[in-house]
């Protein structure tokens, strides 16, 4: 069986802190695999480097047995990896849907030479875009006007932005760094749907989330991650009796809910 | 000349250390200083010593009414918007100028007179000498005052991390405050410096990109290299006009530059220039 | 849809006094104010591309000019090219320059360096222009650049340049407008908001910024060709760190990434000052003061104070949270 996403020994060192310590992860295409693992656990460092955000320190990563690693963020995005940010990154003053257009950015193929000499390409592609914006939008649960400004929208719409403008890229794997953060129950059940839905329609899953309750319920397989090595995988009752596992989170504070910066 | 760069350079690495700012109206600010010691000499009467003084501590008042007003209210609004309010500032002051002081250049003696002294059969005049010990002096008081007093080193703190400097107790906003008012006091003294080689007048207030070359070659964000970028850009440019052209004299300081700019943007103290996720 | 009526109704009203404008202008000073107002126009619109739309400190605007007017005026007067040739190859070739000076400043430098780059660039334009003399004649200036002409049509005086000057502006401010609304100009703004984010999204970074760059030089070095037929007379002097001030302070205060904004900077620091003469002395006072004020209260400019709330709400909120992110 081919892995959707395969990495072998990846590591990233700041200054002399170990991150991210060889890593090797196997993501079957259609799954969705949780990332665990108590705070500076090297969970979201992980996914900066799959996602390109930093340069590896060493080892390889393999989208379709077909290595990434040298290839820069954008190409990547292009090659049908998206992703989310733990803080929020969504692009504040642009218009919602205008968030999505540019998620469909490697998608579609206007320069400015086409929008100029008013080729038909581009009047078609705009409109093709529009009215995909307007489907994921429905799909994510966004009920807002499409014109809304980004950054005046509450906070688990403004997730519920990112995870849309991340499938506008109609990526093969999706990372989702902490979707569910503060969110409130209703959002979150939605949030465990959604990410179900998003499986559904064939895009493979990797999604950090403190919240236990959802990983446990949503998760096919989780890995989990301490001082930025992998010390578990298996599927969610395994992880929950793992000595291993419980170790690691003794002495953390209760993970539920901690909600960062 | 060099170490008006260096002063000038310095007080905008400051800012930049500790509020993460660019301040685009340095210049204008050393520009400011001058006046305001020329103004203290002619209106008040003061003796050399004292009109120095005296502009120091109302530049730093200046520089504390600069900070509430151009980068206050931007604190979290990131570098843009403080880079167009303090270029708002410097288009304000520049022509401020002219109509508390009118049109005229003024006249700001050397603070060591215009005597020469012969040396290896040079003759240097006495005010370089004297720029150069000042700025030496200045240089200790300065690492004295940084590693050694409360302030100094709560200064440093923020600069150095300002949320955990913040949980230790500090008081970041007035900190910063602290900052713009030494940077602005520097101003005063570059300005003190620069008043007799160029006439008070606001052309001084170009020297901002000089003092912009000099911190990206010293390493944008370290204070040795405002220093050492200043004095290599002063000399480079009194070597180069010297020596090869002086029609290109300005040229000399920016092609430095933009060399650096382009083989090795960290500057000779480089900090890494890649930004953190 | 009656408000779309009144905005049409107004765009159709503003037309047509633009276009009669010069009958009831009779001073040919004033028409050389107007005509001085589209150039920085053009040039704030330029500027718009580069950091409005984009985010990126330029003050090369000012370089661009220069470079844009010399090209124009050394081709018209050594070689006599005609007007239409001279104001494209200026603008092709300024954007050539543009080009050539992104591609190794806009490569991972922070957003600072680009800043002190481009005011690099404008000092060491100027000096070229000042000691080349073999090609640029100088600090004495080249005169005597021809006045435009068309085939038949001539534009000897001011009122007749008008026309050239008006239907530039149109075009080009048409122009910002489409590039906005692109899928282009929807990269570029999303490499404003967060230019990371963006290149996650599958953006190339790279490549819009320096096209935005290459832009805003075109811009740049039109309105220079536009600028050297219309005076006559160009010299080294003229393109100064200061106008480049001007330039932003046009656009900061008519509304900065709104395709109105340069119109509006543009048209209230030209007219201003006109009827502020008898206070000559306070007008680049009032300039500096305001560009602050905007800078703190109004960051979107005046046209931004015509937007929805919820919008300036958003900038706001915005800009807060950039510096909030890194806490």
């Amino acid at each position: 069986m081919t892995h959707i996403l395969e990495t072998k020994a990846i590591t990233k060192r700041f200054g002399g802190l170990v991150a991210v310590d060889s890593v090797d992860l196997q993501v079957s295409k259609g799954e969705i695999r949780g990332l665990i693992g108590p705070n500076g656990s090297g969970k979201s460092t992980l996914l900066n480097l799959i996602s390109g955000v930093y340069p590896l320190d060493g080892g390889d990563i393999f989208l379709n047995g077909e290595s990434v690693s040298k290839l820069s963020p954008h190409e990547r995005a292009e090659k049908g990896i998206a992703r989310t940010f733990q803080n929020n990154r969504l692009f504040p003053s642009l218009s919602i849907l205008d968030n999505i257009m540019v998620g469909m950015h490697a998608r579609t193929k206007s320069e400015l030479h086409h929008t100029l000499f008013r080729h038909k390409m581009t009047k078609l592609e705009e409109e093709s875009c529009r009215k995909k914006a307007l489907d994921i939008m429905k799909f994510v649960g966004l009920k807002r006007g499409a014109d809304y400004t980004a950054g005046a929208l509450p906070h688990g719409e403004r997730r519920l932005l990112e995870i849309a403008r991340g499938l506008a890229l109609e990526p093969q794997i999706i990372l989702l760094d902490e979707p569910a953060t503060g969110m409130n129950p209703a959002e979150k059940e939605w949030m465990i749907e959604l990410t179900r839905n998003i499986r559904n329609t064939g895009i493979t899953v990797i999604l950090i989330e403190h919240n236990m309750r959802v990983v446990m319920e949503v998760c096919d397989r989780i890995t989990v991650l301490n001082f930025g090595r992998k010390i578990a995988e298996g599927n969610p009752q395994e992880i929950q009796t793992n000595p291993e596992v419980i170790e690691a989170y003794l002495g953390e504070e209760e993970p539920e809910d901690v909600i960062a910066g | 000349m060099g170490f008006v760069y260096a002063l000038s350079a310095m007080g905008i690495v400051l800012i930049y250390r500790t509020a993460g700012v660019v301040n685009f109206a340095q210049g204008s600010l050393v520009m400011l200083g001058a006046y305001v010691a020329t103004s203290c000499i002619e209106t008040l009467k003061l003796p050399m010593i004292g009109a120095i003084i005296a502009a120091v501590i109302i530049m730093a008042g200046v520089g504390a009414v600069f900070q509430r007003v151009a980068y206050y209210p931007l604190r979290y609004a990131g570098i843009i918007p403080v880079v167009i309010s303090t270029i708002g500032v410097s288009v304000f002051l520049n022509n401020g100028v002219y109509v508390i002081w009118g049109t005229y250049p003024k006249f700001l003696p050397p603070i060591a007179g215009s005597g020469t002294i012969t040396i290896f059969g040079t003759s240097i005049p006495l005010q370089n000498i004297a720029i150069a010990l000042m700025a030496v002096a200045l240089l200790f008081f300065q690492a004295y005052f940084f590693n050694k007093t409360w302030l100094g080193k709560k200064m440093q703190a923020v600069a150095q991390h300002q949320d955990t400097a913040a949980l230790m107790g500090i008081k970041v906003s007035r900190m910063i405050t602290f900052t713009f008012m030494y940077s602005t006091a520097l101003a005063a003294i570059a300005g003190i410096f620069a008043g007799p080689i160029f006439f008070v007048s606001p052309g001084i207030a170009q020297i901002l990109s000089k003092a912009f070359a000099a911190s990206v070659v010293g390493g944008f964000g370290s204070v040795p290299g405002a220093v050492v970028g200043g004095i290599f850009v002063g000399l480079v440019e009194t070597f180069g006009a010297y020596f090869i052209s002086s029609a290109y004299r300005d040229a000399w300081a920016f092609g430095l530059l933009i060399l650096f700019l382009l083989f090795r943007p960290q500057g000779i103290f480089g900090e890494p220039i890649s930004e953190k996720v | 849809m009656a408000p779309k009526n009144a905005k049409t109704f107004t765009l159709i009203a503003a037309g047509v006094v633009l276009l009669f404008l010069p009958k009831f202008i009779p001073s040919n000073y004033q028409m050389t104010v107007i005509n001085l107002g589209g150039i920085y126009m053009i040039l704030a619109a330029g500027l718009n591309v580069i950091l409005g739309f984009t985010g990126l400190m330029s003050f090369t605007q000012v370089a661009f000019w220069g470079i844009g007017s010399y090209t124009a005026g050394l081709l018209a007067v050594e070689h006599g090219f005609p007007f239409l040739l001279t104001v494209p190859a200026a603008a092709f070739l300024t954007a050539a320059v543009g080009f050539l000076l992104g591609l190794p400043s806009l490569r991972k430098l922070k957003k600072f360096y680009l800043a002190v780059t481009t005011i690099g660039f404008v000092h060491i334009t100027r000096l070229i222009l000042e000691n080349w003399t073999s090609l640029t004649r100088g600090a004495d200036g080249l005169p005597g650049i021809p006045k435009p002409a068309i085939g038949p049509l001539r534009f000897d005086t001011m009122h007749e340049f008008y026309y050239i000057t008006l239907i530039s502006c149109f075009l080009l401010i048409w122009l910002t407008a489409v590039i906005k609304n692109s899928r282009v100009g929807r990269a570029m703004q999303a490499i404003r908001e967060d230019d990371l984010a963006a290149e996650v999204m599958g953006v190339n970074v790279f490549k819009y910024k320096v096209l935005a760059f290459t832009i805003s030089a075109f811009y740049g070095g039109l309105g220079g060709a536009l600028y050297a037929h219309l005076v006559g007379y160009i010299s080294p002097d003229i393109f100064t760190f200061e106008e480049a001030v001007t330039v932003l302070c046009m656009l900061m205060i008519g509304g900065s990434g709104l395709i109105a904004g340069p119109v509006v900077g543009a048209t209230l620091l030209t007219v201003i000052p006109e009827w502020l003469r008898f206070m000559q002395e306070y007008n680049a006072i009032i300039y500096g003061a305001a560009v602050v004020v905007m800078a703190v209260y109004m960051p979107t400019g005046l046209v931004g104070l015509t937007q929805p709330y919820w919008r300036r709400l958003a900038v706001l909120f915005s800009s807060a949270k950039k510096n909030g992110g890194t806490g």
